[in-house]
């Protein structure tokens, strides 16, 4: 107190609610207590602008395929794709080309040279340009293949106009390879399913009539992923991404949880505290009782029956929360009703309800924004656990908790990032919740101011 | 001898008190439980359609047919008659609900009382510490650790954990129970318990190997907790006039901390202990589906999603029983220790 009203502050009546909280925050900026709520009202504005800006500042969509899955963070990945093909198309002079996916099985046969057979919709999955190496993986098999006769394969890259200069494949029994990298100019468009084609012609050195068995036919495209912050995740989204739009799911979940919690727990704790009598009693039983409970688990059995969605997930939360506004409410009640303000405002003739609202409500109400700040710290750890325990919103929606539950599995193959960053901004928002409440607490709560000083 | 009886009667007070608490817990779920959706008959059914006659058979096995007021009686007088049915879900239909969840059991106290554990002793070793430093770096450090680990979400703490000791450096066994199938002659259940009766201690250190990360990040988690009462109430005892006045005898600072602050600080530490259970409670449901610890969180989730209310039912139960029970005894040893609660 000593060092004075910061004087840009005056504008707030230093009596009025706003005023016990915001001047307080002012003039106890430099102690442990004042340093930790700016902290935490800071790191939850950081927050907010996240969460109203995730559009802008995302890099990718949050529920889009952007890259390949299981990226590294902070890397570029060289990412290796192999996809065989799942159609033929004309001229089909070769015998049962289907089955020339599978080794081993009854390969595409042909049994006269110069027979011709165009594979393509080649699946492959790229997700940028930047193509190191495309190569066909081609095998022939030695049992249906006879002297002399073999393969040569080009390439189209734009569904069958152009083709590039045949290569000879020769090697019998073994997996030949055949870099076809500079045979056009790669990108996701000319490897796409209608445009990239591969055409196996049957050759020979000794004449026309033989066999030539064809046991497998694949294309592998080595390609550079996109560079993500935080990797992506085991279905390929941008972990970055979906951790920023993560904020808007887990800020709206606390803000309802909190608000219902509030607008229940604080008047029927005000109205039980200020009434007592059996009513009271009750109250305060099966408050007590809730509380005692594993908040969790009841929030859980309740996100059942509401179903999932962000309302309902916030509904379910708040019934671990209405406890706690009505103890703390109930309890600052019991003291504030015995003040001398409260007694004189009787003495003069004052109606119950007006003493409730006017004289207790208003101060009992200094209270809520540390309780605030804890609960919803807790909220938001709750609500992040329903969703890891399959129990919150509903996958796709960019969630933190889903986002850790479904990179969980994957952990054990070292994958860390798609759960460590998810969890990592649970974190800091917590952190800053709770700093916010336990330094709020420390210079709004008298008794504590009295100890210290 | 007065002190002795007043203590028993503060027992009897505080029991007798601890039964509506349990009437209010067993009907919030019942209520909960008859307004959930999804009917249990035709989800046992899984989509397809089963015939009426079948559906109006099992309803009145079930007593589903009756008023709900009739529903609630016997609900209530099956409970504390220790009556909890058999399952309907998919998983353990037919089963004993009581049979079922006394096998699921004993992993959630091994569980419980291994974090317990590492909470308290993680947590009086930083309060103490911070508590007879007040306001040097080290205090601040220790208050700061009560604060974020107490925010940390115990499944993330976990995953990190699975990752560094069980994946990485491959230390500890990062998943389940037990790996292998010599599992140790069952007698309580509790793996560490068995194997010590026995007499196997290969099988105790396994079992215990397991035991480790599990315990570590849930006990971390409670243990902020721990550090911030023990701080405060060291604040309150370090200074206090019989801390003083040993100082002022000549007795060492250490021995000043050790022997009058620290046995006094525990007090208020044992009285809120008793609502730190409830919050073990859901912090070992998520631990256990971090570690894939089959307990009776793992089993109350499963029995969620399959829509199993018998099952949620006898679960909710054994937690409320057992929250009651704890917070009684903890209530009593706080009695016992401090008598001024008794008045």
């Amino acid at each position: 107190m000593a060092n004075g009203a910061a004087p840009r502050t005056t504008w707030i009546p230093r009596h009025s609610i706003l005023g016990q909280i915001v001047h307080p925050l002012f003039e106890e900026r430099r102690t442990l207590a004042g340093v930790m709520s700016w902290i935490g009202i800071g790191i939850l504005a950081v927050f907010l602008v996240i969460a109203l800006f995730a559009d802008v500042i995302a890099p990718f969509p949050p529920l889009d395929f952007v890259d390949e899955k299981n990226i590294p963070p902070w890397t570029v990945a060289l990412v290796v794709g192999n996809e065989t093909f799942t159609a033929w198309s004309v001229p089909a002079n070769w015998s049962t080309p289907a089955a020339a996916q599978t080794i081993n099985g009854l390969g595409a046969r042909s049994d006269l040279a110069a027979e011709v057979q165009d594979f393509r919709r080649f699946s492959l999955r790229i997700h940028t340009d930047s193509i190191d190496r495309v190569e066909l993986v081609v095998l022939l098999s030695a049992s249906g293949t006879d002297p002399g006769h073999f393969v040569r394969v080009n390439v189209s890259a734009d569904g069958g106009r152009t083709w590039s200069a045949p290569v000879d494949v020769r090697a019998v029994g073994t997996v030949a390879r055949v870099d076809v990298s500079a045979s056009a100019a790669w990108s996701r468009a000319t490897l796409a399913t209608t445009a990239f084609r591969v055409r196996v012609t049957h050759a020979s050195d000794v004449g026309a009539a033989g066999n030539v068995t064809l046991d497998f036919l694949a294309t592998e495209v080595a390609w550079r992923s996109v560079w993500h912050v935080m990797g992506t995740d085991p279905l390929g989204r941008d972990v970055f991404s979906r951790v920023l739009h993560g904020t808007r799911t887990s800020l709206a979940i606390m803000a309802i949880g909190v608000f219902f919690a509030i607008s229940v727990g604080f008047p029927l704790g005000l109205f039980s505290g200020y009434r007592g009598g059996n009513l009271d009693k009750l109250l305060v039983l099966i408050m007590d009782s809730l509380y005692s409970f594993p908040g969790l688990l009841f929030a859980g059995l309740i996100a059942v029956l509401l179903g999932k969605g962000v309302l309902n997930i916030g509904l379910a939360v708040t019934v671990i929360y209405i406890p706690l506004y009505f103890r703390v409410t109930r309890s600052q009640v019991l003291s504030a009703r015995e003040e001398l303000y409260v007694e004189a405002a009787r003495a003069i003739g004052a109606p119950p309800a007006r003493i409730m609202f006017r004289y207790i409500a208003l101060n009992v109400l200094v209270a809520i924004p540390v309780i605030f700040s804890i609960s919803a710290a807790d909220a938001i750890l709750t609500a992040a656990g329903l969703s890891y325990l399959g129990l919150g919103v509903e996958a796709p929606t960019a969630d933190w908790g889903l986002d850790l539950s479904a990179a969980a599995d994957v952990i054990d193959n070292g994958i860390w990032w798609s759960s460590f960053f998810p969890g990592l901004v649970i974190v800091i928002l917590t952190i800053g919740l709770s700093f916010l409440g336990e330094g709020l607490n420390d210079i709004i709560n008298p008794v504590l101011k009295k100890e210290r000083a | 001898m007065a002190r002795g009886h007043s203590l028993l009667a503060y027992a009897i007070t505080r029991l007798v008190l601890a039964v509506p608490m349990l009437v209010v817990l067993l009907t919030a779920v019942f209520m909960i439980l008859r307004v959930l959706p999804g009917d249990p008959i035709l989800a046992l059914w899984g989509g397809r359609t089963p015939p009426e006659a079948v559906v109006e058979d099992a309803r009145r096995e079930l007593g589903l047919d009756q008023p709900p007021w009739v529903q609630y009686g016997s609900y209530m007088t099956g409970v504390f008659s220790g009556r909890l049915g058999t399952s309907i879900g998919e998983l353990y239909r037919g089963q004993s609900v009581w049979a079922v969840i006394s096998d699921k059991l004993p992993a959630t106290i091994e569980l419980a009382i291994g974090s317990m554990i590492v909470a308290s002793l993680v947590g009086i070793v930083t309060g103490v510490v911070a508590g007879s430093r007040r306001d040097t770096w080290i205090d601040v450090g220790i208050r700061l650790y009560g604060t974020i680990v107490w925010v940390i979400p115990i499944f993330w703490l976990g995953l990190i954990f699975q990752l560094v000791f069980g994946v990485w450096l491959g230390w500890l066994p990062p998943h389940g129970r037990w790996t292998g199938t010599d599992i140790p002659p069952q007698v309580t259940g509790l793996f560490t318990v068995d194997a010590l009766l026995a007499g196997d201690l290969s099988r105790f250190g396994k079992a215990v190997a397991h035991l480790v990360l599990p315990c570590l990040t849930l006990g971390l988690v409670l243990s902020g907790f721990f550090t911030k009462t023990v701080r405060a109430s060291m604040l309150k005892t370090v200074t206090a006039d019989y801390s003083e006045a040993a100082r002022a005898r000549g007795v060492p600072e250490r021995r000043v901390v050790a022997r009058h602050a620290f046995r006094n600080a525990l007090v208020p530490v044992v009285t809120v202990l008793g609502l730190q259970f409830a919050i073990l409670f859901a912090g070992a449901v998520l631990t256990e589906r971090t570690f894939s610890i089959e307990g009776i969180g793992q089993l109350l989730l499963n029995s969620i999603t399959s829509k199993d209310m018998t099952m949620i039912q006898g679960v909710v139960v054994v937690y409320a029983a057992i929250i009651v029970a704890i917070s009684l005894v903890v209530d009593i040893l706080g009695a016992m220790i401090d008598p001024r609660i008794r008045l």
